[in-house]
């Protein structure tokens, strides 16, 4: 029977069970701050352990360390630098797709504009590997696409 | 496909449209051309509402995009009013004095499509009393309304094609007078000078026959004195 939530929530802890079995515990206002568990908790209730199917124990203890600093008001730009300083691309990757999967907006945002500066100018061929997409288009296409997408001051020029 | 370490995760290829589009519109203009032509779906992405939606919130926060905005030139959707904000920056990127401003990216617009898209553009007077009318409109003076139509003339000018229709339209466009118009809607001197400097220097090589060259000095000469050898020489 879930009781109506207190003014003790704040204090309160959630377990988080990761998709490979792993459980880690997180305060109730930092769970408020990624939307999908909020709604498995509306759910299921603030004292079952949540199950997250599609998070690991790899990623999900990095994202529990964005929030605590969250919910004290402690993100600062050099604590973002330092946060994903050392992640690969492949690691962005999977934290963006894990705060996507957690409806996690302010994580999410910061990794999409990270990401975003990752492929800062960078070549086509670069950003097909980062997202491991085949190109669909023939050379014909791909040239004809780029003289109508000048996207410059010179050859702004109207599709519609 | 193989699944690294027996893990289920979503593909960043799977996700929808408007979780990919967060990314695109944080990697700044200069990229979307790249991002484009990574794979045709993704092309798409660049010709709908909603990216173009929100590209404007992100990168132009102040404006208002239900707000219409008065006057003749219509400002369009989403893509149009994004493509007149970043017009703005470029012609008045220097300027600290001036605030971007979306009308006079939708005059540059304008003017450029009149120009370039038509196989004959109205009268040079009715295309620069149309933006006059647009500025005044919007809320600026006529000094102001002036001055910012003649930054546009000049941007679009300095942006066009380089091709025999070009030539063509710069020659009319030397010739015609507005001298019965009264300010603001003449054109400034500045922009006519660039009229005739582009002819007789990006374009001096398209004048076909000598007596068409003469023709266009002698209308120089009547306009402008002294003009700049730069203009006389082959």
């Amino acid at each position: 029977m879930a009781q109506e939530a207190s003014s003790s929530t704040s204090s309160k802890t959630i377990s988080l069970k990761t998709g490979d079995g792993e459980i880690f515990e997180i305060e109730a206002s930092a769970a408020k701050q990624m939307k999908t568990v909020q709604r498995l908790i509306d759910d299921l209730g603030d004292d079952i352990t949540i199950p997250l199917h599609n998070v690991f124990s790899k990623e999900l203890p990095k994202i529990i360390e964005y929030y605590k600093k969250d919910i004290t008001g402690e993100i600062t730009k050099d604590f973002e630098a330092e946060f994903v300083k050392d992640l690969n691309d492949d690691e962005v990757k999977v934290l963006f797709l894990a705060a996507n999967y957690l409806d996690a907006n302010k994580l999410f945002e910061f990794l999409s504009q990270n990401i975003a500066d990752r492929l800062e100018s960078k070549s086509v061929e670069y950003v097909r590997k980062y997202f491991g997409v085949e190109n669909d288009f023939t050379p014909e296409e791909e040239s004809k696409l780029r003289e109508e997408r000048a996207w410059s001051f010179r050859g702004i020029k109207e599709d519609e | 496909m193989e699944r690294k370490n027996s893990k289920e995760i979503i593909d960043i290829e799977k996700l929808p449209d408007h979780v990919v589009i967060e990314i695109f519109i944080r990697t700044g203009v200069s990229d979307w051309t790249q991002i484009s032509c990574v794979k045709k779906q993704w092309a798409s992405l660049f010709r709908t509402e909603c990216f173009w939606q929100a590209a404007l919130s992100h990168i132009y926060p102040f404006t208002n995009p239900s707000q219409t905005l008065p006057g003749p030139i219509p400002p369009g959707l989403a893509k149009r009013r994004f493509m007149a904000l970043h017009i703005s920056e470029q012609i008045f990127g220097c300027d600290p004095d001036i605030q971007v401003d979306e009308i006079v990216g939708h005059g540059y617009l304008f003017l450029k499509e009149q120009l370039q898209l038509s196989i004959m553009p109205p009268h040079s007077g009715i295309l620069h009393g149309t933006m006059i009318d647009q500025f005044i409109g919007c809320g600026k003076s006529r000094d102001v309304a002036h001055e910012l139509a003649s930054r546009v003339w000049l941007a679009v000018l300095d942006n066009l094609e380089e091709n025999h229709h070009t030539f063509c339209l710069l020659k009319r466009l030397a010739q015609e007078g507005d001298v019965f118009l009264p300010y603001p809607y003449t054109r400034s001197i500045k922009v006519q000078w660039r009229v005739f400097e582009k002819l007789f220097t990006d374009f001096r090589d398209c004048f076909n026959h000598e007596v068409d060259y003469y023709d266009m000095l002698a209308c120089a000469k009547s306009r402008f004195q002294p003009i700049p050898s730069a203009w006389l020489g082959y």
